[in-house]
């Protein structure tokens, strides 16, 4: 058990970078699962926009009613009064709508003259429709009452259009979620397709720097001179990589089941580990060829940044697949990340267990393992050239 | 001889292959994954049509059916697409995410949704409208009948428009940040290079610099001469960034390109300064110093935006102070004011922080080089 002890012993010397990278992918995790908690789909809620009102035209009755009234459709946010810190919130959306109430409003709008209200938005936003609509339907409906019953102050008026709005439209939910069942499935989804991104990155950083160790010519020379068979060593060393995939992943799929609120084991957790336990042993060949074939520590730190990096990035690990553009998710299709994630995303949407709906998960699960096969014959290969170089 | 020094030190840095694959790839690849990325995000945002399905219980004059099937965005695109059918069949199209939402009822609609959305406020904000303008024909009715003679219904459904957009100048794109990030992170990385050439020059930090301290040359213009040559080739990097963003990812730096790339020159000069100062002056192992320049550096690309975009905004608003000394920030929000502002304000008031912060750390690194001698070492 020598060879395998030894492995252990190199891989302490990567610990910090590993344990530096869990935690802060478990912080991560836990920062983003507080917001799993609070959205109750039961009861229909509308969806508020951030907006800001400048208001140039002075405080009186109009403006007051409408402002309180456009609160139903809007929250508001308090925002540095001045046109910098305003362009500035609108550019990182933190206000989604500007509204600005020009000077000589109130009094154009009696007579009505043409003036109109101004808004700042992001160009082609959805948000903005539904307030557009709100602040029409204010206008329009004041406009009615004011032309039919002249008689009528602004107090009046509002309280009219107060009556109006509690004419509310009963929306009821049709189709019934087990709610608690989606929610897993999400935070599941969300979880194992950004702990895809940490295993790639730890795997080459850690069982690469290992058997690189390992391939250095001098210590393969003195290997082939000692007692043991070369297939005994090589026995050790995939017992070695095995263990340390089954106890990482381990950590990582209990850490999941806890951090998890809605914590659950049904079929379709069962088929989130198996997924995670493909895809770990294709980047455990991957980080296995990328051992044997690189030089240098320091190209392993630059490979592991850049392949993890980019796989993650077009195979739809930090912004979902369905963001990314056609063209990227062809190129994608040639990377075993993009089978992981997208086996992911249709574990999330299963809930009949049929052979229809299985089938498709394991090819795609299927198609991961060719991927390990083949890298794994790739570092046959170069392995095979690289003991023939030692002796 | 200068010059003959100057190109020694230039081919020797352009052979370090670990610094060019940082300097010079590292950056094109996150500049080609970001765009991978984003490219689509906010594009989804604009609005589609939205489905729906109703059934009006075959009642025979219906107004709502009107006014959904007519309703238009101000570019004239129709909010809604329609389908007629009863109320078993809606719920399956429901189901089957064939349609977004379903109403039943033409004179008290009801609304049935999946779930909480934009799309689903809009439908219901639409429905609500739609009671409130039936319930104000009533109310006036019953105070003013004559109301009707004098044109109500008419005056009901004139939907006036009472909100003009105002577009001015760029528009508001939060990818961007990732992309100025990235720009002020790849300048900023000439610590690095800065630190190189600190360890390069000291006696007491590298073989070679023991050599260089007993040769003939005076030890100031050798180290500006280094100092030349890494920025040239740091500047390299820059270059090549900026003209893969610009005409291969398309990314917008606004209209003053030349102020552009002042910008990214000066960022290469705070950083090689940053390095130096921090080589001169941090008396600790490699390590440690290599561990604090990717404090700033790295830290510093975070604190501006680069992994998440909000995070300048945050910065910005409840440590003010910590955007004005992040170098990284500073670069950032030069090339962020070039593109959304029209005046030169902002630009120039980081500029000048920058150079500030340059001009300090050069004169604290010369203090920490001058006249720095050893009988033996």
């Amino acid at each position: 058990m020598q060879v395998f002890k030894t492995y252990f012993k190199i891989l302490k010397k990567q610990l910090t970078s590993i344990l530096i990278y869990g935690a802060i992918f478990l912080g991560i995790t836990i920062l983003t699962t507080s917001s799993y908690r609070n959205q109750g789909n039961e009861q229909f809620k509308p969806q508020k926009v951030n907006a800001l009102v400048v208001n140039e035209d002075g405080q009186n009755e109009f403006v007051n009613g409408f402002i309180e009234y456009l609160e139903k459709y809007v929250t508001y946010v308090e925002i540095e009064d001045n046109e910098e810190a305003r362009k500035d919130a609108l550019f990182y959306r933190k206000v989604e709508y500007i509204i600005t109430i020009p000077e000589g409003f109130t009094e154009a709008f009696s007579t009505g003259e043409g003036t109109n209200l101004q808004k700042q938005i992001i160009p082609d936003s959805v948000e903005a429709l539904a307030v557009d609509n709100a602040i029409n339907n204010y206008f329009n409906t004041l406009k009615v009452y004011k032309k039919h019953m002249p008689e009528l102050g602004y107090a009046q008026l509002n309280s009219y259009i107060e009556q109006n709005l509690e004419k509310e439209t009963s929306v009821a939910f049709d189709v019934v979620h087990k709610y608690d069942k989606a929610y897993s499935d999400q935070f599941n989804k969300n979880y194992f397709n950004y702990l895809g991104y940490i295993i790639i990155a730890i795997f080459i950083s850690g069982v690469s720097t290992v058997m690189l160790s390992f391939q250095n010519i001098d210590i393969r020379r003195r290997h082939n001179s000692s007692p043991i068979t070369s297939r005994n060593m090589n026995i050790q060393l995939i017992f070695a990589n095995f263990i340390f995939v089954i106890c990482y992943l381990l950590v990582f799929i209990v850490a999941g089941y806890i951090c998890n609120p809605y914590r659950r084991i049904d079929a379709n957790t069962i088929l989130y580990w198996t997924n995670a336990i493909v895809f770990a042993l294709v980047a455990l060949s991957l980080s296995y060829l990328v051992g044997i074939a690189v030089k240098s520590k320091k190209a392993i730190g630059a490979l592991s940044t850049a392949v993890s990096l980019s796989l993650a990035f077009i195979s739809g690990m930090f912004v979902p697949q369905e963001y990314l553009g056609e063209s990227v998710l062809k190129v994608a299709s040639f990377t075993p990340s993009y089978w992981f994630i997208k086996a992911n995303n249709t574990i999330a949407t299963v809930t009949s267990y049929g052979w229809d709906n299985i089938s498709g998960i394991l090819a795609m699960m299927a198609i991961q393992l060719g991927f390990a096969a083949a890298l794994i014959s790739i570092a046959m290969v170069v392995s095979k050239r690289k003991s023939q170089q030692a002796n | 001889m200068i010059f003959q020094l100057y190109k020694a030190r230039l081919k020797c840095l352009f052979r370090n292959k670990e610094g060019m694959f940082w300097s010079y790839m590292f950056p094109l690849l996150l500049a080609t994954c970001f765009f991978f990325a984003f490219n689509n995000l906010w594009t989804i945002e604009s609005f589609e049509t939205i489905s729906i399905a109703y059934d009006n219980e075959g009642a025979g004059i219906d107004p709502l059916k009107e006014a959904l099937a007519e309703a238009k965005m101000s570019d004239g695109t129709p909010i809604f697409s329609i389908t007629y059918t009863g109320k078993e069949n809606a719920g399956k199209l429901l189901e089957d995410d064939e349609s977004q939402a379903y109403i039943v009822g033409s004179s008290d609609p009801v609304l049935y949704v999946k779930q909480n959305g934009m799309n689903e406020t809009i439908i219901k904000s639409f429905l609500d409208s739609y009671r409130q303008i039936s319930f104000s024909v009533h109310t006036i009715l019953k105070e003013n009948p004559e109301a009707i003679n004098q044109g109500l219904m008419k005056d009901v459904m004139q939907f006036d428009n009472f909100i003009d957009e105002i577009k001015d100048g760029k528009k508001p794109d939060a990818v961007l940040i990732y992309f100025y990030a990235l720009m002020a992170y790849t300048c900023i990385f000439a610590a690095n290079w800065g630190l190189e050439e600190v360890v390069n020059i000291q006696a007491d930090l590298s073989n070679r610099g023991a050599r260089v301290n007993v040769s003939p040359i005076h030890k100031m213009k050798l180290f500006l001469c280094n100092m030349l040559a890494a920025f040239t080739a740091h500047s390299g990097s820059l270059i090549l960034l900026f003209l893969y963003m610009y005409y291969v990812i398309k990314v917008d730096f606004g209209n003053n390109l030349i102020y552009t790339l002042i910008t990214c020159l000066v960022g290469s000069l705070t950083g090689l300064a940053l390095g130096a100062t921090v080589g001169i002056w941090v008396k600790k192992k490699a390590e440690v110093k290599e561990a604090i320049l990717t404090l700033f550096v790295l830290g510093g690309g975070f604190l501006s935006g680069m992994m998440i975009a909000d995070m300048k905004y945050i910065i910005a608003e409840k440590a003010p102070l910590l955007a004005y000394i992040n170098p990284v920030n500073l670069v950032s929000d030069a090339l962020y004011s070039l593109y959304y502002y029209d005046t030169y304000e902002r630009f120039g008031q980081n500029i000048l922080i920058l150079c500030i912060i340059t001009v300090f750390l050069g004169v604290l690194s010369y203090i920490g080089l001058r006249r720095k001698s050893y009988a033996s070492i």
